[in-house]
């Protein structure tokens, strides 16, 4: 490419689309900063890991170019073979996972240690775009509906036996965002979610300090949907069996409770009252509340935050980021990096309807739901919004396998939005 | 596809997601502007004072009482030095290993395992308890020293406190800071660094009961460490101090006890030395251990004050004071054992209380071994009664060898006697009744007929424990039941439940012995203290009906153990005790004096100083039990509440 070319610029330019390229590239910037603030600029910090982040940004760089590259349908082509990999992976993880803080997540191989959930999410949502966007995949056909669910739910069951409860949730959120975008009918989303929904309003009679009568609002709900249903002029039995299915999930619920680990029953109990946990997870969203309101509006300047460099925040440069980033940066930078996930999901959305090629559409909108669900669940973690699940935040936390994934992901992102307009 | 790339309905499902991206948006700007905008000023002022740490309240111990509301164990305040292992300053281990040095230097120990501690806590960015249970005397030249050395802070927490000092040592046990293990353990609630666990007797036994549930506050520190506010947003969980546990000992008997077993002795190669040995008195209808004493003993108070090298060295001794000798030590059983001989022989049917053997001579022969009796002039002809009465062993070896070897065993065995009894104390021993498999194995062979003469009197490879021997007695004069011993009387929970409940006692076994014979028992074991030639004369007290039996275990290591159980009144029983003393030497001279002094005070009866031969000199803190003419153990309620709040 010859540079000062007015047409290889616009080429250049449409390859690489700037609406998305830029945030993701700021979003790099303000990632590898705070990670130096993070480690090197504290008492005692090295820069060892500033290194390995930059290194894997590199990493990631390579595998964003590759994926840009590879022409869509190829991908498409190749993608029943990656999910097979990737799920024998998370088997392998199973059987011979190397165990860290009580949850068996990594393969070692050699000095490189892999965390075989990163990969497995970006080609399970390549997978689903090809699964769904071959012809004849109507949703509105139970067969086709079954058949997504259970491409969904199979490494969801695999990742949440690692135990890795956020990470596994991250499948179902991208799969029915998916379904969602392939003309999943709004009264089919409604009846597959109204079992989460029981499930959440019958387990307030597991939260600290709600009224017992909160633990049963489940029931006028269910009674609400049913009588709306009704009169949408469903049949009597399908009625039926959407009541028995609440009533099914509300009593499964105490047992699910008591079948989770400790620590996740901690976590979801200090998420409503962090102070009930004040060691554990409730210690670390108190911190992170601290961190991140000590920021004020314009923040305590780069390198200066306090309770960073007193190494206070748990996990600072990886789960807990953001908290770095609010804490120096304040209301003024942690609302820019919002906006900047914002304008890249906003992006990623405007492609998406704007795709030729179904495939390259539904992996559009999978990518994004990918990048838009890490990014909520971590940042109203380290709000005090969510319960504490150790997601990492997109494009800024360090961690080699998930921002080299991420990455990619977004690669993917970029040469399909270059070729936007093919079928 | 259901929609091409142009249709409404895409559009539609891109505006809905877009509406959820910036509705998540604006719910974190929101959050954002309250945490930051709103709040901020609150938080950066938190921040500016750097961290907000959970700080432990530290709950209360229960308090432990005697049966009759006096207090044995409960909590005064003491001073603790604490570091805060994980402060910014101790990053690097060296200035760690200063700090802590220094502490130690100016408390006066040894800094190595401090700093061990230290480090171990600050990998964990815990606080680490260097001191505690100080006065306010020792923590004064430290004052000054405090100032410059970060993260230090004096913390006031409970102390157990044991008011009366040794008394009852061994059956309450004490209370040491919680190890490693007991952190990383699951009990529920779980313990927090520098905490108090029970380590031995009802302390570790009734740990459950004992402790509480520490609170918690949460703290603002300074840049050095130190406490500087309590965090406004969360209110302290208050501590839940442990429950109180009501003993069934007798402070005032346990006393006697072991005054009568704190004197000095002649030893072995010449000198002094203390006397070892234990007495237990038990309730034998309900299995309640009025007085547990073993000697030597130690003072409990000095573990909550923290013991110095050469202390510790002494507790673990060669004398082993922390030995609970009551149930942690096994004694061949000598003579006292003629009690289960005679039974075996009784419930056989081979032998009657009128039968009589070949006079004794001093000795018998059988086969081409000679087995002497402790009498050298001989006992002559005797009955059941008169044999069991002088402890004559040579009526013994002829019981023994008509019974034989399986049949004593086998009698031995079905009294239980090598068994735990299962008291409410921990690291009980076994006793040791062997078998004809555990003959075979050790010799080769079946036993010989020896074996069985030795058996008889007790003597030969069987090991009791005191308390075994005497819960089995408690059984025989009583209705043939075994009640399991124990000195938990009673505790009421948080919501008023009666969790230890004082009572008949837990019938652990039925004793294959007739009423009839055990009739003959009693008769037997009164006519050792009664009958004129009887052992045991030295137990007879003024008034009371005295029973008892008498033992002199031959001690290969040196003098024989004297032993005595003692059960009185014999019209119906109230006491039995039992007395061991190591190499004091004749049962009825030495311990037979022990065991009617300690029933004396039990039932109540003054004895004139003059019928005291050689009794040692009482401890002052008996005197007041004296002049009480009741019978202590007369089943008094437990103490009213409102007396019992002294201890705290």
């Amino acid at each position: 490419m010859r540079p000062g070319s007015a047409r290889d610029w616009r080429r250049f330019w449409r390859a690489w689309d700037p609406l998305l390229a830029v945030p993701v590239l700021l979003l790099l910037l303000a990632g590898a900063l705070t990670v130096y603030s993070a480690t090197a600029l504290t008492e005692h910090g090295g820069t060892e890991l500033i290194v390995r982040h930059l290194f894997a940004i590199l990493l990631g760089a390579g595998a964003a170019y590759l994926m840009a590259k590879i022409p869509p349908r190829g991908l498409a082509d190749f993608s029943p073979l990656l999910f097979a990999g990737s799920l024998l992976l998370l088997l392998l993880v199973l059987l011979a996972g190397e165990v860290h803080g009580g949850a068996r997540r990594w393969l070692a191989c050699g000095p490189v240690r892999l965390q075989p959930s990163e990969p497995a999410k970006l080609a399970f949502l390549i997978y689903l775009a090809h699964f769904l966007s071959r012809p004849g995949r109507d949703l509105r056909r139970t067969s086709v509906l079954v058949r997504a669910l259970a491409v969904i739910l199979v490494p969801t069951i695999l990742v949440l036996r690692q135990p890795d409860l956020g990470t596994a949730l991250a499948f179902p959120a991208v799969g029915v965002v998916m379904l969602v975008w392939w003309g999943l009918p709004w009264l089919t989303l409604g009846l597959l979610l109204s079992p989460f929904a029981t499930g959440i309003l019958a387990g307030l009679r597991y939260a600290a300090d709600v009224p017992a009568l909160l633990g049963w609002l489940w029931v006028p709900v269910t009674a609400l949907g049913a009588l709306w249903l009704r009169r949408r002029g469903t049949g009597w039995v399908l009625v039926g069996a959407f009541v028995l299915l609440q009533l099914f999930v509300a009593l499964e619920v105490g047992r699910v409770w008591n079948g989770l680990e400790p620590y996740q029953q901690a976590r979801l109990r200090t998420f409503m009252h962090p102070e009930r946990d004040p060691s554990g997870a409730g210690y670390q969203v108190i911190q992170s509340k601290i961190a991140i309101g000590s920021g004020c509006t314009l923040g305590r300047g780069f390198g200066l935050g306090s309770q960073k460099a007193l190494a206070f925040l748990p996990r600072q440069h990886t789960d807990f980021i953001y908290s770095v980033v609010g804490e120096e940066f304040g209301f003024l930078g942690a609302t820019l990096v919002l906006g900047l996930y914002g304008a890249l999901l906003l992006r990623g959305c405007a492609l998406a309807r704007r795709m030729r090629s179904p495939f390259a559409s539904l992996a559009t909108v999978g990518v994004t739901t990918l990048v838009g669900y890490h990014a909520a669940v971590n940042i109203g973690m380290t709000l005090g919004l969510m319960p504490v699940t150790g997601l990492p935040l997109p494009l800024l936390s360090y961690g080699g396998s998930f921002l080299v994934t991420m990455m990619a992901a977004v690669g993917l992102l970029l040469g399909m939005a270059a070729r936007r307009y093919e079928r | 596809m259901l929609f091409g790339e142009r249709s409404v309905e895409r559009v539609r499902r891109e505006r809905a997601l877009a509406i959820l991206v910036v509705a998540l948006i604006v719910l974190f700007a929101l959050r954002l502007i309250h945490l930051q905008v709103v709040s901020g000023p609150r938080y950066a002022d938190l921040a500016r004072r750097n961290l907000l740490r959970p700080d432990p309240i530290r709950a209360l111990r229960g308090c432990i009482y005697d049966r009759h509301g006096t207090l044995l164990a409960g909590n005064l305040v003491g001073l603790g030095l604490r570091l805060e292992a994980g402060h910014p300053a101790y990053a690097q281990p060296e200035p760690l290993r200063a700090a802590v040095g220094e502490i130690a230097a100016a408390l006066g120990v040894d800094p190595e395992p401090l700093v061990e501690k230290a480090l171990r806590s600050r990998r964990r960015f815990e606080p680490v308890v260097l001191a505690d249970n100080l006065e306010s005397h020792q923590i004064a030249p430290l004052i000054e020293r405090i100032e410059p050395i970060p993260g230090l802070d004096v913390e006031r927490q409970p102390r157990r406190w044991y008011p009366l000092g040794t008394l009852g040592a061994h059956v309450l046990g004490h209370v040491g800071e919680v190890s490693e293990e007991e952190l990383a353990g699951s009990r529920q609630p779980p313990y927090r660094p520098g905490g108090r666990a029970g380590r031995a007797g009802v302390e570790a036994q009734y740990e459950w009961l004992l402790r509480g549930i520490d609170g918690e506050t949460y703290v603002t520190v300074d840049a050095f460490g130190r406490k500087t506010d309590l965090f406004p947003g969360v209110p302290p969980v208050p501590a839940l101090p442990g429950l109180d546990l009501t003993l069934t000992l007798d402070a005032r008997v346990q006393a006697v006890a072991e005054s009568l077993l704190t004197q000095m002795v002649p030893a072995g190669g010449g000198g002094l030395e203390p006397m070892r040995g234990s007495i237990v008195v038990l309730d034998p209808w309900s299995g309640e251990i009025l007085a547990c004493a073993s000697a030597p003993g130690f003072d409990p108070n000095s573990f909550a004050a923290g013991l110095s090298g050469a202390e510790w060295a002494a507790l673990q001794g060669p004398t082993r004071p922390l030995l609970n000798r009551a149930l942690q030590a096994a004694y061949p059983p000598a003579s006292v054992f003629k009690i289960i001989s005679s039974l075996a022989g009784l419930e056989s049917g081979r032998l009657q209380p009128a039968t009589t053997y070949r006079g004794c001579s001093g000795s018998y022969r059988a086969g081409n071994r000679s087995f002497g009796c402790w009498r050298h002039e001989g006992h002559g002809v005797l009955d059941l009664r008169g044999a069991f009465a002088t402890s004559c062993d040579v009526y013994y070896y002829q019981l023994g060898q008509q019974l034989g070897v399986a049949r004593l065993l086998d009698f031995t065995d079905r009294m239980r006697l090598g068994r735990r009894t299962g008291v409410d104390l921990p690291d009980e021993r076994r006793g040791l009744v062997p078998s004809m498999a555990w003959y075979r194995e050790r010799l080769g062979h079946d036993p010989t007929e020896g074996y069985a003469l030795n058996l008889a009197i007790g003597q030969g490879e069987l090991m009791l424990t005191p308390l075994a021997f005497a819960s089995c007695v408690g059984g025989l004069v009583t209705d043939g039941r075994v009640r399991r011993p124990h000195v938990a009387r009673s505790a009421v929970g948080r919501q008023g439940r009666q969790l230890i409940e004082p009572g008949e006692g837990e019938v652990l076994w039925e004793l294959p012995v007739t009423a009839g014979h055990r009739r003959t028992l009693m008769e037997m074991l009164e006519a050792v203290v009664a009958d004129d030639n009887g052992t045991g004369k030295s137990a007879r007290i003024e008034g009371v009906r005295v029973g008892g039996k008498t033992g002199t275990a031959q001690n290969p290591h040196g003098r024989d153990h004297a032993l005595f159980v003692g059960v009185a009144p014999m019209e119906s029983p109230r006491i039995v005790v039992m007395v061991v003393l190591e190499c004091m030497g004749h049962g009825g001279s030495a311990a037979g004096p022990l065991a009617r002094r300690v029933m004396e005070v039990c039932l109540g009866v003054k004895s004139p100083p003059a019928d005291r031969p050689g009794e040692p000199a009482e401890s002052p803190r008996e005197a007041p039990g004296e002049a009480d003419g009741a019978g202590h153990i007369a089943r008094a309620a437990a103490p009213g509440a409102g007396a019992r709040g002294a201890g705290r």
